[in-house]
Formats: C-alpha cells, structure tokens, sequence
C-alpha cells in the first residue's frame, strides 16, 4: 500500500487558509466548509423536507441555519438548495446529507465546487458598492444571493452587519480572491 | 436596465442573458410532414414588434430561471416579469 500521507490544500493551493486585512476589514479563506447542493423532487413537500433534515429551508433570497451553527441551507432556486456543513469539508456531507433527507430528492457533493470566503468589517455597504451589481439595499443579515463579482457568479451569503460570506467557483478560486482584495483595497483606500 | 424578478426583486441587466421571442416556448410537434411548416417558422421566422414584445431572458449569474419579459422595443421600458415554467403551465404544458 502507497503511502497516502497527502497534504491537502486549500482552494487557493496553500497548506493553509489564506487571511490578509485591509484597514478594518479582513479577508479570509474558509478552507473547511463542506458543502452539498440539494433538490426536492417535483411533487414532493418542502416543509416535510424540512422537517426531516431539522432545518428550516428558507425562501428566495435567503439562507438558514440550525441554532447550533453545524448546519446551514442557502436558497439557489424553485426547490433548491446548497447545504452547508461547517468544518467538515473533509467528511462525506453529501452521503451524510442524503441519509437524513430520504427519498425524494437529489443530492450532489458540492465541497471542491466552491470556494468560500469571509469579510468581515465595520460595514458591508461600502464593499457591496463596489463589488457588483447587486443593490446593497437588498444584503441584509440572513440573505444570499447569487450575483455576478467580476464576471463570475458568486452566491453573497449575509451573515451578519459585519460579515459577507462569498461562494465563488473553486476552479476560479484565485480570480474570486483577487476580485475581492481589490475591491477591499478600494474601500480602504 | 433593470428586471424584476418575480422571485428576487429588482436585478441587474448583468446578471441576466437574453434568448429570444417568448414564443419560442411553443414548440410545435412536427412529427408528421404536414407540420413540418410549423416547425420551419418557430425556427426561423421572427416577429419584429416596434412595441411591446414578450421575449425569453435567463437569469443567468442569479437563480438560472427563465423568465419571460414584457419589454417595450422602443423605451426599453420593462413591463413585466413572470416565471416562463408558470407561463409554460399556465398554456398548458405539463412543465
């Protein structure tokens, strides 16, 4: 047997996450959060879904989680979700997530897909400004949106005043990066 | 130019991309010859309103849904949004 002693790495290709800060505000890459899209088939219900998983499954625009924090639905559609699993970006979340959900829906592993990153600073306003067009107005704590950061689509999930989680694809983990040091940069400025 | 998204609110013109008449929704079947001539126009000949035109725009870089837009040619007006699976169910279709 080889030895499968790996590292692994980041979506940004460091053995470890990426932070940087810009004046108030930092920058920093969540390299753990596991992640898995779910759909409900058509005819089935939302609220029994919701009711096996333990989690509320929020509306357009929105994302929810459990009290605890270990688990988190961010709406992507009619019926669909991305599931997040915080800190357990190296488990099975997708084969985890579809023992809890039953039959009736479908699952895919979505961890490698993405890569996430956290702002967090005095106020998101001035960063919202600049990093698309998206209207500031409409990212209020407990919203996530899919919009367009330089070119690319990019869900902006609120999790508070103070902080902007965003989920850019992982392939283009570094233009993401770069998109949002830049636009963090501007602020500052 | 902005859309209203009839799940999302108001977006950007970025986000989205534009396909077409609303029309091409309405696939004829053309499985015999005679309908071949259906077919033949739902492919190739368009309308070209100087107006109001209900047109196909796909949400692209937001929640990828299709919508079908009132759009005034002449101002770019926007006059409305809906969900083109409800416009699709609302016609008839099974989705």
């Amino acid at each position: 047997m080889a030895d499968t002693a790996l590292t692994p790495l980041t979506a940004l290709g460091h053995t470890a996450p990426m932070t940087s800060t810009f004046g108030a505000y930092s920058l920093s890459e969540i390299a753990d959060l596991g992640l898995a899209s779910l759909a409900l088939r058509r005819g089935g219900s939302a609220e029994a879904l919701a009711e096996r998983l333990g989690l509320a499954l929020p509306g357009p625009g929105l994302w929810a989680g459990t009290q605890d924090g270990t688990l988190s639905a961010i709406w992507t559609g009619p019926d669909q979700w991305l599931v997040e699993f915080p800190g357990r970006a190296c488990e099975d979340v997708a084969g985890d997530l579809a023992a809890r959900a039953g039959s009736g829906v479908s699952i895919t592993e979505q961890t490698g897909a993405f890569a996430a990153f956290r702002i967090d600073g005095p106020s998101l306003e001035p960063v919202l400004e600049r990093l698309g067009p998206i209207d500031p107005v409409a990212v209020r704590p407990g919203t996530a949106h899919r919009t367009i950061v330089h070119h690319l689509g990019c869900i902006l999930a609120c999790r508070s005043e103070n902080r902007l989680d965003v989920l850019g694809p992982g392939s283009a983990a570094a233009f993401v990066h770069h998109a949002l040091e830049l636009t963090l940069r501007r602020v500052v400025v | 130019m902005r859309i209203p998204h009839p799940l999302l609110g108001l977006r950007d013109l970025r986000e989205f991309t534009y396909l077409g008449d609303a029309a091409l929704i309405d696939r004829p079947e053309a499985t015999a010859d005679e309908d071949k001539a259906a077919l033949n126009a739902h492919v190739f000949l368009r309308d070209n309103p100087a107006g109001t035109h209900r047109e196909l725009w796909y949400h692209e870089y937001g929640d990828r849904s299709w919508l079908v837009v009132t759009r005034d040619t002449r101002t770019h007006e926007i006059l409305g949004a809906e969900l083109a699976r409800d416009v699709a169910l609302a016609a008839g279709r099974d989705r």
